[in-house]
């Protein structure tokens, strides 16, 4: 089965430095089509710089980075983002509709307004996200977990094969943060999911690859880990990771 | 009512007033825009470089015979001038934003102190570039004014969304691949005519107040931008028009009326929304 999946995202040999500080190196890497990838470590392990790498928004150092088989900056129409919470202010005056359609920018006119296709597909993606009847609310009315859905239909927006979350999980309260496995999970039937998390110790039962950032990688296949941890901590069934790698024993 | 029968039969206050009605379309607009976006100490070193453009048209109309040169051309020059410096250095170095506004500030208004001082004759203008003399507005300068406003109010309804998005998560308008330093430039530029058009209402000093505290007020009862533009627009018309009808008589200094009663405005607005919620809660 593997076999026949397309690579969507694929590093080789990669490293990244910032001034003099390596954040990462020799970096290999391959995510799969439709595979939901959640990405683990301490801060200023390079979770977010190796985000930042795929989007195209740093240059690696050394190394190759290759998104749908192109460059990060050329594949970007394909990639649905979700940045980290903490940047946006949840009192700005729009709409959810106006903020899910911020998502269909990069295909609108580089002025004027929103055309019928992108009015449809922002519906769409509020369906996707079960947020259809809340379109005329204001994002201030939202609760946390209602704001976080419609910046993941905002992400969806563009119609992206790659969807890329940065800390989705932090601030959430356990059953929020359930109910948005089972979201996502139903979502990378249909699309790559890439997740970021703060938390190293645990993940969703649903995620099929734990990618473990600090300085150098290590990936887990979760299939052989344990199902029955604490589910009463975290809201839903979850797995332990073990990091059976050097970057872990170098962090304890 | 002795306002009202001089407005009638003076065309230097129907000037005023009509320089306060065009200056409050695009303050609504912008001022909006600059509040949510959180660059209103951008617009106040815009506002003050502005002195420094007046200084120098000034010093060459009047010493070297420039006669076709207004102050407002040198204001409008000087608005997009330092505007396109701060939002490049704000794009470029992060880091260096607040020292460059701060710098730009205080040369701007320096470069004006020195090209007035310079310039030979009566210099009652200074007083009135500082704090705003609605009742010199001459007819020449409401049709400059008109324009800018044209331009203004065109190109923030072509761009609203675009504006909207990188006001709201300018990483991801990024990301995903939106001309985000074109629209940011945009919007800087923008607000540097606004901030001529009010300077002209209020004065270099009070701009500020007169761009975001209208936009503070609607934004306590309206949650769409486009709510808060119609309605902060409406606010500054009426208080220009209250603040000119109470200066008139004892003339006291349009400006700074105006501004005066735009702050009791907002303490009424925020003292009406507590008790509002004050209600809401004892139900």
């Amino acid at each position: 089965m593997m076999g026949l999946s397309q690579s969507v995202i694929e590093i080789s040999n990669l490293s990244f430095a910032y001034a003099s500080h390596t954040i990462l190196e020799k970096v290999d890497l391959q995510i799969n089509e439709k595979e939901f990838t959640c990405v683990v470590g301490p801060n200023g392990g390079g979770k977010t710089t190796l985000l930042k790498l795929i989007l195209g928004l740093l240059q690696p150092s050394s190394g190759t980075i290759r998104v749908f088989g192109k460059k990060p900056e050329k594949a970007r129409e394909q990639i649905g983002y979700y940045p980290q919470h903490a940047q946006i202010d949840p009192r700005f005056p729009i709409s959810v509709f106006d903020v899910v359609l911020m998502g269909r920018l990069s295909r609108a006119k580089r002025f004027g307004f929103f055309k019928a296709e992108d009015k449809e597909a922002a519906m769409n993606a509020l369906g996707q996200v079960d947020m259809a009847d809340k379109r005329k609310s204001a994002f201030e009315a939202l609760s946390e977990g209602q704001r976080q859905r419609a910046l993941i239909a905002r992400a969806l927006a563009g119609e992206p094969k790659l969807l890329l979350l940065d800390e989705p999980t932090a601030s959430l309260d356990p059953q929020v943060e359930a109910s948005l496995y089972d979201l996502l999970n139903e979502l990378s039937r249909g699309l790559t999911v890439v997740m970021v998390s703060h938390d190293l110790a645990f993940v969703s039962e649903y995620i099929q690859t734990v990618v473990c950032v600090n300085r150098t990688i290590a990936v887990h296949d979760t299939t052989g880990m344990e199902g029955s941890l604490s589910p009463e901590i975290y809201g839903g069934r979850v797995r332990m990771v073990q990091h059976e790698h050097d970057g872990a024993k170098e962090e304890a | 009512m002795d306002f009202l029968s001089a407005l009638a039969s003076f065309p230097f206050l129907q000037y005023a007033l009509l320089a306060g009605v065009l200056a409050s379309v695009s303050c609504g607009i912008v001022g909006t825009f600059v509040v949510v976006r959180r660059i209103s100490y951008i617009a106040g070193s815009i506002a003050h470089c502005i002195l420094g453009g007046m200084g120098v048209a000034i010093y060459l109309n009047r010493a070297k015979g420039w006669t076709f040169l207004d102050p407002l051309h040198g204001a409008v020059v000087a608005a997009l001038g330092s505007a396109l410096i701060i939002g490049w250095v704000s794009l470029r170095l992060k880091e260096r934003e607040d020292t460059t506004i701060a710098a730009l500030w205080a040369i701007g208004m320096a470069v004006g102190i020195l090209f007035i001082s310079r310039t030979p004759g009566y210099q009652e203008d200074l007083m009135s570039y500082l704090f705003g003399n609605l009742l010199l507005v001459t007819k020449q300068k409401l049709w400059l004014l008109l324009i800018l406003d044209g331009v203004c109010v065109l190109v923030s309804l072509l761009f609203y969304s675009q504006l909207q998005a990188i006001c709201f998560d300018e990483e991801f308008a990024r990301v995903i691949g939106a001309p985000v330093t074109f629209y940011y430039l945009l919007l800087l530029c923008l607000t540097a005519v606004t901030v001529v058009l009010l300077s002209t209402v209020v004065g270099i000093v009070m701009v500020i107040a007169l761009l975001c505290i209208p936009v503070a007020i609607g934004s306590i009862w309206f949650k769409r931008l486009w709510q808060i533009m119609v309605f902060s627009a409406l606010v500054t018309v009426t208080i220009t028009f209250l603040g000119l009808a109470l200066s008139y008589g004892p003339s006291l200094p349009s400006g700074a009326t105006i501004i005066v009663l735009l702050g009791g405005a907002y303490l009424l607005a925020v003292g009406l929304q507590g008790l509002m919620s004050f209600r809401r809660k004892a139900h």
